[in-house]
């Protein structure tokens, strides 16, 4: 288990101060939570303690988180910063400070946890996967009646957790292979697949349609099966949706008749 | 009557405009002119006679709709002085910027002589040299400076026609403002209505259920912030579709069982901008219509989908319906009630992206009724800020 990051609240706001630091301390990976209502007192926690991440105002009097920013990274070794704002506008700006995430208020627990992941990414490096050779899953081993043959990456839909093991499911059919949901992840994320879900691994050019049911919950539909996405991860796969649609990820404009 | 030059040169004369109070002086002056082409080379406009002419005159407006003295108007002095045959034209502002064409013999005299006729708003003139007010919408709006032996009623008439062409560039620019202008006055509003009933459903939730009311805070400020957006004119499909699961959701707090809402939406339409509000309010009526009648069953679908080069969004409820006639005079604002979400939605699309881009309403008496909005996935000029 990684160890717990250590947290600083900017705001000069009481009553938005005091939800974000309900939130973080609500959040399992986030351990003391410093909080501060101005920019002086938060460059004297800041000075004082080894701080993790920040998570900062944009418009406080005197001197706002971007300039307070600023002046962080002229650190040797600065906290991560998390922006926290109620305008949009400011979104360019910030992550031209090297800001890792830029949450809009009020913040949700879920985008904010999609923030902490992150900056879990962000802060320690040290902690991901030894840099196993580039692409080593890029075909996975699967055992087929006796005899072992390969599952292309390129050929997965989408990979759902069973336990211990994972079903990866492809047009031919699904293969159950011995490996956790999330070491898969670590070696799939570069290749254009999002975790949606607790058990959910989807490859993000598979999505056909993207369903929302009667009850409100969200399902990526994909040829192989419907995928669900959870709450906390949907902001995030229709960005990445957003982002393959934009590149021409989703090939040939007319595809009706594959559905 | 008509003016005529002291010393016309033979090759020039047949495309000189003889200005005068009635153009058919002018046209009596010429009449071994061959068809009249109109067209643009020069060559043709020498044999064009006063069609070249006119010609001419088309380009010096064309070329004046940047202002007296804006990116183009030195090819309308140049084109002044060809018609005038002067030895220079120069066109001036009201701030004193100077543009001309030809030799000026001395430049500071045209320039003393502009200034003169901006502060006194009367014609001046010295040595070979005649600056003329020019007036826009009975406006002093710049200076015609004409240089060399033109008769007095062709500079005049050159002034006149300077400034009616800077007054109808004005009416254009104006014209083009307003457009915009309504464009953003149509961008849909919030309904008040729906503000205070989903207040209201938040209200509820808050000692009964604590965390349902703080996600529908959320989704309210989403709802919020995409409606009160105020950077750029357009939105993507994905931003669209995010303030439509947030109000969806909001309706859904509201309405209780009686509303159920399917999406579905192809991944590859997400980066299709589109004007700000512009799926919401049609979301927006099929609720209305569909589920806060008495007896609607309410089931509301949302679908967008890829279409060849265009995009095919389709908002259908299974309520009352309505007769298709009454549904085209929506659509034409000709209805007594509401509907006014749709035609305002019609008329952005049509604005935005052409008179073929409005709205499509299917529907009969009982029988529910589905509005289809198609939209170009890439239409130049309409970018997401």
């Amino acid at each position: 288990m990684t160890r717990p990051l250590r947290v600083l609240a900017v705001d000069d706001v009481a009553p938005a101060l005091a939800e974000l630091v309900r939130l973080l301390q609500e959040s399992p990976e986030v351990g003391a939570v410093a909080e501060a209502g101005d920019p002086i007192t938060a460059l004297r926690l800041i000075q004082a303690g080894p701080l993790d991440v920040v998570f900062l105002d944009i418009s406080m009097p005197g001197m706002n988180g971007l300039e307070l920013a600023s002046l962080l990274a002229r650190m040797t070794d600065p906290p991560v910063i998390v922006f926290v704002t109620a305008y949009e506008e400011h979104a360019a700006s910030a992550y031209g400070i090297g800001a890792v995430d830029y949450l809009l208020k009020p913040v949700s627990a879920e985008r904010l946890a999609a923030a902490l992941d992150r900056v879990r990414r962000f802060s320690t490096p040290d902690v991901a996967p030894a840099p196993a050779p580039v692409d080593a899953l890029a075909a996975v081993p699967v055992e087929l009646a006796g005899r072992t043959r390969f599952v292309r990456r390129d050929d997965v839909r989408f990979v759902e957790a069973q336990g211990d093991y994972v079903r990866l499911h492809t047009p031919s059919g699904a293969h159950l292979v011995r490996i956790p949901i999330s070491r898969l992840e670590e070696h799939w994320r570069h290749a254009g697949f999002s975790r949606v879900h607790r058990s959910y691994l989807l490859a993000v050019s598979a999505v056909r349609e993207l369903r929302s049911d009667l009850s409100g919950g969200l399902l990526a539909h994909t040829d192989v099966g419907d995928v669900p996405v959870s709450r906390r991860h949907a902001r995030e796969l229709r960005e990445h949706l957003l982002e393959a649609a934009t590149r021409g990820a989703f090939g040939s404009p007319d595809r009706r008749s594959a559905r | 009557m008509v003016a005529v030059d002291a010393d016309p040169a033979p090759e020039d004369s047949r495309s000189r405009w003889r200005f005068g109070r009635r153009g058919a002086d002018a046209a009596g002056a010429s009449p071994a002119e061959g068809p009249a082409t109109g067209a643009a080379k020069p060559a043709q406009r020498r044999r064009g006679g006063q069609m070249g002419t006119l010609a001419e005159g088309r380009r010096i407006a064309a070329s004046l709709r940047g202002g007296i003295t804006g990116p183009e108007s030195g090819t309308a002095a140049r084109g002044l002085r060809r018609l005038l045959d002067a030895e220079a034209v120069a066109l001036g502002d009201l701030h004193g910027e100077l543009v001309w064409a030809g030799r000026l013999a001395d430049h500071d005299a045209v320039e003393r002589l502009a200034e003169e006729v901006l502060r006194t708003d009367a014609r001046a003139s010295a040595a070979g040299c005649v600056a003329l007010p020019v007036h826009a919408r009975d406006e002093l709006a710049g200076v015609l400076v004409v240089t060399g032996p033109v008769p007095q009623a062709a500079g005049k008439e050159a002034a006149l026609w300077v400034g009616e062409a800077l007054e109808r560039a004005r009416l254009e620019e104006s014209a083009t403002a307003a457009e915009q202008a309504e464009l953003r006055a149509l961008r849909a509003e919030i309904s008040p209505h729906f503000v205070y009933n989903s207040l209201s459903a938040i209200a509820s939730f808050v000692g009964s259920d604590p965390e349902r009311a703080r996600d529908l805070m959320l989704d309210f400020a989403e709802y919020t912030r995409h409606s009160l957006a105020r950077h750029g004119d357009y939105t993507t499909v994905e931003g669209e579709f995010r303030a439509i699961e947030a109000y969806l959701a909001l309706a859904r707090a509201v309405l209780g069982e009686r509303l159920r809402v399917q999406v579905r939406i192809a991944p590859e339409i997400l980066p299709v901008a589109l004007p700000y509000l512009a799926l919401q309010p049609l979301v927006e009526n099929a609720v209305r219509h569909g589920v806060e009648l008495p007896g609607g069953s309410g089931l509301v679908q949302v679908s967008g989908e890829a279409d060849g080069t265009e995009c095919v969004i389709a908002v259908e409820d299974d309520g009352p319906g309505m007769d298709p006639e009454y549904a085209a005079a929506v659509l034409a604002g000709r209805a007594s009630r509401g509907g006014l979400g749709l035609v305002n939605v019609d008329r952005r699309l049509r604005t935005v992206f052409g008179a073929g881009y409005g709205l499509v309403i299917e529907t009969a008496e009982g029988a529910g009724t589905r509005v289809l909005l198609r939209l170009p996935r890439f239409q130049p000029g309409v970018v997401v800020a």
